[in-house]
């Protein structure tokens, strides 16, 4: 295992030369020598901490006179906690940032754009996973050419992940690339449910972050029109999307309810009991099932009649304009988005996608770590056709919460999704109408 | 005024300093700052915008205002009387209960102590509507039951029995209010040919009151400010069926960052409070029943 991960850092190392040929390297010590302390916070788990610890470890072996100082924040505070130390004057030099933040911190970061560009981040073959320019916008929607404040630090999608003992079992053949959700998906979900204890699929009926967000985009939709700021959850083609969903678990009794979810297990959890036969995965929940009972695999999500669209949602850092030490900061970035942080964050856990695509593709991401699915490859490659689900957009907590809540009413079989939508069209328009 | 007067001021004072310092930074402080906010907008890092009177203003236009209102006064209104009911029933009983009295109490009080996180959990698992033990119960009579926290019909009436089955505490404090009757005075009654219900309504509910208004002002208190349950079970929905007031003052602030409107909202909330301990109070007077001052 260790030498696996050794092996990989290596690799990535070379994978990395020319693009740290074409830029600063990777990590290496910005001027002068004077000591330098670089407080970045952040939120998340031990895996996350102990990446974060790893990178750092890393970034001040390179640069002997910075001593990286971690803060690890609970998620559910992080934001106040962070608006509280730049309202009392001590801002963190580096930050994990967040949707939220992203609003609250306008013109407090520094801008990357150069700095990126200057290392390929943009470079389409190698760089960027074309989505994550709409993730790192300040206003949701990308600009070719516009400046950005953000810098990625680990990448997720969404996959189809199936029980091979339950289709065994059924006889159903597994899914292909070429499933689309109307045909091939919808059969299998129905032969693969039995009433009342398995259910064929689960996971679709989440709030608008995840793969509820992208499943519009499958029929043609989206729950916004980037180029009006215009709400568009009412759009023949949305609703068209949500309808599916709606009847897959009402009309099919192939997808469990909420209340069923609550009780057998939740939405991983019932993949891995077995209980769901296919589950819309999160490729950051698949280190979690490594050591599942039964086999099992993954696949591309199916096609709707626009092909198959997967969400895109990925972690974000940032400099502070506040710091003195904003050169260290973003070299650090750096270093995380490159094969030595990634080898931490992506490579060793199976917790994120590497961001930059030539960490990415590496055989030792694309096999993935001791545990991961034969077909690990398809979390790399499903994110080259991914949309954000979450974009910025103003009154942006606002808005999340009346989609969310019209969402719940349609996984609830309270409202068909056209009556959910329409009622909340008008509220919704006013509050982008207001503007950033 | 005599030096040992005076002496005995300052020795008052200095004692009561700690408290006096703690109430003025943490409490009375901040108080004051939320009133100061509730005049600005403020979203938590860019200067204080002035907004006079606006965000109050708002309020009255905004859906969730008038929806988190009305959730939180119908439970107080609801869910409160229910457990002053409950509470005292279950006091009757218990006291009565001559054998293992301190055991049944313990049981009805266990919920009161359990913390408020790990009930919700607990209860989020009885009221599931597939495999909860309500619904199971329900289904042993034929009645399918109702969908609860998932329906927006159901989801109030779900966390209100979470709230009765809490009425331990309540509970203890009419068990105290009821052991401190007077025997005599019950026992000339049942001579003078008073019934159980009789000496119940004339003697033991009267000399109860002072207990039940203090209950009710603690619940009222505590219903405005009703927040772990929703927070974990949830989230206000659906469809905002369980948007409780404070619920949405913590939503305004700290996932909208609209902190200065946020700070109106617990103004006007405090103001309620207020108002509603101010009516009970005022009301008390023609319904509660104090033993020394009728002596």
């Amino acid at each position: 295992m260790h030498r696996n991960v050794l092996l990989t850092l290596a690799a990535g190392l070379l994978a990395a030369l020319p693009l740290a040929a074409a830029g600063s390297e990777e990590g290496a010590a910005a001027a002068g020598d004077e000591p330098v302390k670089l407080v970045t916070t952040f939120w998340g788990g031990a895996v996350k901490a102990d990446a974060f610890q790893n990178s750092a470890d890393a970034y001040t072996e390179k640069n002997p006179n910075v001593t990286i100082e971690l803060i690890n924040i609970p998620g559910n505070e992080y934001t106040n906690k962070l608006l509280a130390m730049v309202a009392a004057g001590t801002p963190p030099d580096v930050i994990n940032i967040n949707s939220g933040l992203t609003l609250q911190l306008d013109g407090m970061l520094v801008e990357l754009t150069d700095k990126m560009s200057d290392l390929g981040y943009f470079d389409e073959q190698r760089g960027l996973y074309p989505g994550w320019f709409s993730l790192l916008s300040s206003d949701g929607f990308y600009n070719r050419g516009e400046s950005l404040y953000q810098a990625p630090l680990g990448t997720g999608t969404t996959i189809l992940a199936y029980n091979q003992r339950l289709f065994d079992e059924a006889g159903v053949a597994y899914p292909t690339a070429d499933w689309t959700w109307e045909g091939e998906f919808l059969e299998a979900a129905k032969k693969l449910s039995e009433p009342e204890n398995q259910w064929g699929a689960n996971g679709l009926n989440r709030g608008r972050f995840g793969i509820t967000g992208s499943m519009p985009a499958a029929w043609g939709g989206a729950f916004y029109d980037a180029n009006t700021m215009t709400f568009t959850g009412d759009s023949p083609e949305t609703l068209a999307a949500l309808q599916f969903m709606q009847d897959l678990i009402y009309e099919h009794h192939a997808h469990p309810t909420p209340a069923e979810q609550e009780a057998f297990g939740g939405q991983v959890g019932m993949f891995e009991n077995g209980s769901a036969a296919m589950y819309m995965l999160h490729t950051f929940e698949m280190p979690t099932i490594y050591d599942m009972q039964d086999p099992w695999d993954i696949q591309f999500l199916p096609h709707g009649p626009e092909g198959s669209w997967a969400p895109l949602y990925g972690g974000r850092l940032a400099v502070m304009a506040s710091s003195k030490h904003q050169e260290h900061g973003w070299e650090f970035i750096n270093l995380i988005n490159g094969p030595v942080g990634q080898g931490y964050f992506s490579i060793s856990s199976g917790f994120n996608n590497p961001p930059l695509q030539h960490v990415a593709n590496t055989d030792e991401f694309r096999d993935g770590p001791e545990g991961a699915p034969a077909n690990n490859w398809i979390r790399v490659d499903a994110l080259k056709q991914a949309v954000v689900t979450e974009p910025i957009v103003p009154n942006v907590g606002r808005v999340s919460t009346l989609i969310n809540d019209q969402l719940a009413l349609i996984w609830q079989d309270e409202a068909t999704p056209e009556e959910a939508m329409l009622a909340i069209k008008e509220q919704v328009q006013e509050l982008l109408d207001e503007g950033f | 005024m005599t030096p040992i007067k005076r002496q005995e001021i300052v020795s008052a004072y200095v004692f009561t300093a700690p408290w006096l310092i703690g109430f003025l930074v943490f409490l009375a402080g901040p108080m004051a700052g939320a009133v100061l906010l509730s005049l600005y907008e403020w979203n938590g890092i860019t200067a204080l915008r002035w907004r006079g009177l606006a965000n109050y203003a708002r309020a009255f236009g905004d859906f969730d205002f008038w929806q988190s209102l009305r959730v939180t006064s119908s439970f107080v209104f609801t869910a409160l009387p229910s457990r002053v009911v409950v509470a005292l029933a279950l006091a009757l009983l218990v006291n009565r209960i001559r054998t293992c009295q301190n055991l049944f109490s313990t049981i009805i009080y266990i919920p009161a102590v359990i913390p408020g996180v790990a009930l919700a959990i607990l209860f989020a698992r009885v009221l599931n509507p597939e495999v909860g033990l309500l619904n199971r119960f329900l289904e042993l009579f034929g009645i399918e039951g109702p969908g609860w926290l998932f329906s927006p019909q159901w989801a109030l009436p779900g966390l209100g029995l979470m709230f009765l089955w809490q009425s331990g505490a309540a509970m203890i404090l009419y068990i105290i209010g009821l052991e401190a009757i007077p025997k005599e005075l019950l026992e000339a009654a049942a001579i003078d040919g008073a019934g159980a219900w009789r000496r119940f309504r004339r003697i033991t509910l009267p000399l109860l009151t002072p207990i039940i208004l203090f209950n009710l002002i603690v619940g009222v208190i505590g219903n405005f400010q009703y927040f772990a349950p929703v927070f974990v079970m949830t989230q206000g929905g659906p469809n905002k069926a369980t948007l409780f007031f404070v619920f949405n003052v913590y939503r305004t602030a700290f996932e909208y960052f609209e902190f200065g409107y946020a700070s109106a909202l617990t103004v006007v909330l405090f103001f309620l409070i207020a108002l509603m301990t101010f009516g009970l109070l005022r009301s008390s007077r023609s319904w509660v029943f104090y033993r020394g001052a009728a002596e």
